[in-house]
């Protein structure tokens, strides 16, 4: 039996046909999960956004146009929804740290710095060290690093993602990639990795 | 190594690079140790990184996307009913805006009150000799100072037209004479 594409599933979506997005649901969900989990780092801020972003695919399937890929779609709403949660956490925190009067700059970086005791448990010392690596990256370059290493998603659509050009996409790889050879050196060259 | 060949060298592992220069730099490694060692390090950084693990989705996500969707629909369905508040008071205020000025434009009287002043400024021709008050209408358009004459000559009110031709109102008045 034949699989459909994500373009005929929201072709069909947009005729009314619900069971076709939930097919959609059933194939997305756990990689956009994954996704905006290593964007925002807070399981439920990132399910509550997967669910945003899965809404407004629904709202908007009288608008689509199958002149790109499903998922570059997919991705660009959740990343706008990703990113703003992360500046509107960021504006949180300088109101409150401008409250209490500290100055808490290295906070600004991250929606929660809070790791919670579960997270705690199933993380490896490797594993923290890599997710603080790569929370360290400015915005763009960390869309562009987990959209490329664990989304799977090649540069060109990276591109069409984060709306820049393929090689300004090239550059922000390689610029974040650097930063995380430097920061993870100790761990490659002492064999830990 | 200088970041140029760096950055090659990066697309190169990561794919990114167009056949030719993959090709470039494949022959290169072959017989440059530095960058065969950075290009191991690229590889090792590559299979560090998937020692990071996410969340996976919770059992009740895909019931509260169906949530959200049923909700967004029944308010999308008030708001296209009569739940729009602000555009729903506007057509009431502008359907009776618009009875009020039928109903007060179309009485005669409000259209006479309400006549524009340019029309009531119109310059008054003076036709020679004393003149009966005429209507508003005959105010508007002068008639030719012979037609004007014979009008005032046949209305009713006027029994001796000579009288009235010559009246002097002011004559009549003891203090206009001193004066």
């Amino acid at each position: 039996m034949a699989v459909d594409s994500d373009v005929d599933l929201m072709l069909r979506v947009r005729q009314g046909d619900v069971s076709s997005f939930d097919e959609l649901l059933r194939r997305y969900r756990a990689p956009l999960i994954r996704y905006l989990y290593r964007l925002v780092r807070d399981q439920a801020l990132a399910e509550d956004l997967a669910q945003e972003a899965f809404l407004r695919v629904y709202n908007a399937r009288h608008r689509y146009r199958p002149d790109a890929r499903f998922t570059t779609w997919l991705y660009r709403i959740a990343t706008n929804l990703a990113l703003n949660a992360i500046r509107d956490a960021k504006g949180r925190q300088r109101q409150d740290s401008g409250n209490s009067g500290e100055d808490s700059e290295r906070s600004f970086e991250f929606v929660d710095t809070r790791v919670s005791v579960e997270q705690e448990m199933i993380e490896t010392d490797r594993g923290r060290m890599i997710r603080e690596a790569i929370e360290s990256l400015p915005e763009n370059q960390r869309a562009a690093v987990i959209l490329h290493k664990y989304q799977d998603v090649d540069y060109r659509q990276i591109a069409k993602v984060l709306k820049v050009s393929e090689s300004a996409v090239k550059s922000l790889l390689f610029r974040a990639y650097e930063t995380l050879r430097v920061r993870l050196e100790p761990l490659v060259r002492e064999g830990l990795l | 190594m200088k970041c140029r060949e760096r950055e090659n060298l990066f697309l190169f592992i990561h794919q990114m690079l167009g056949s030719d220069e993959s090709e470039r730099m494949r022959q290169h490694l072959a017989k440059c140790t530095e960058c065969a060692r950075a290009a191991e390090e690229y590889r090792k950084l590559d299979s560090a990184l998937d020692h990071w693990v996410a969340a996976e989705p919770s059992p009740w996500f895909d019931a509260g996307v169906r949530a959200r969707i049923e909700s967004s629909a029944r308010k999308k369905s008030w708001l296209f009913g009569f739940g729009r508040p602000r555009a729903l008071a506007a057509g009431v205020a502008a359907i009776v805006v618009i009875v009020v000025a039928v109903v007060v434009f179309d009485h005669p009287r409000v259209a006479e009150i309400n006549q524009p002043l340019s029309s009531l400024e119109q310059p008054v021709t003076i036709t020679p000799g004393p003149r009966a008050p005429t209507t508003t209408a005959s105010m508007r358009k002068p008639l030719p100072p012979e037609e004007q004459l014979k009008m005032d000559e046949n209305l009713s009110v006027l029994e001796d037209y000579d009288v009235v031709a010559n009246f002097d109102a002011l004559s009549e008045l003891p203090q206009a004479r001193e004066n």
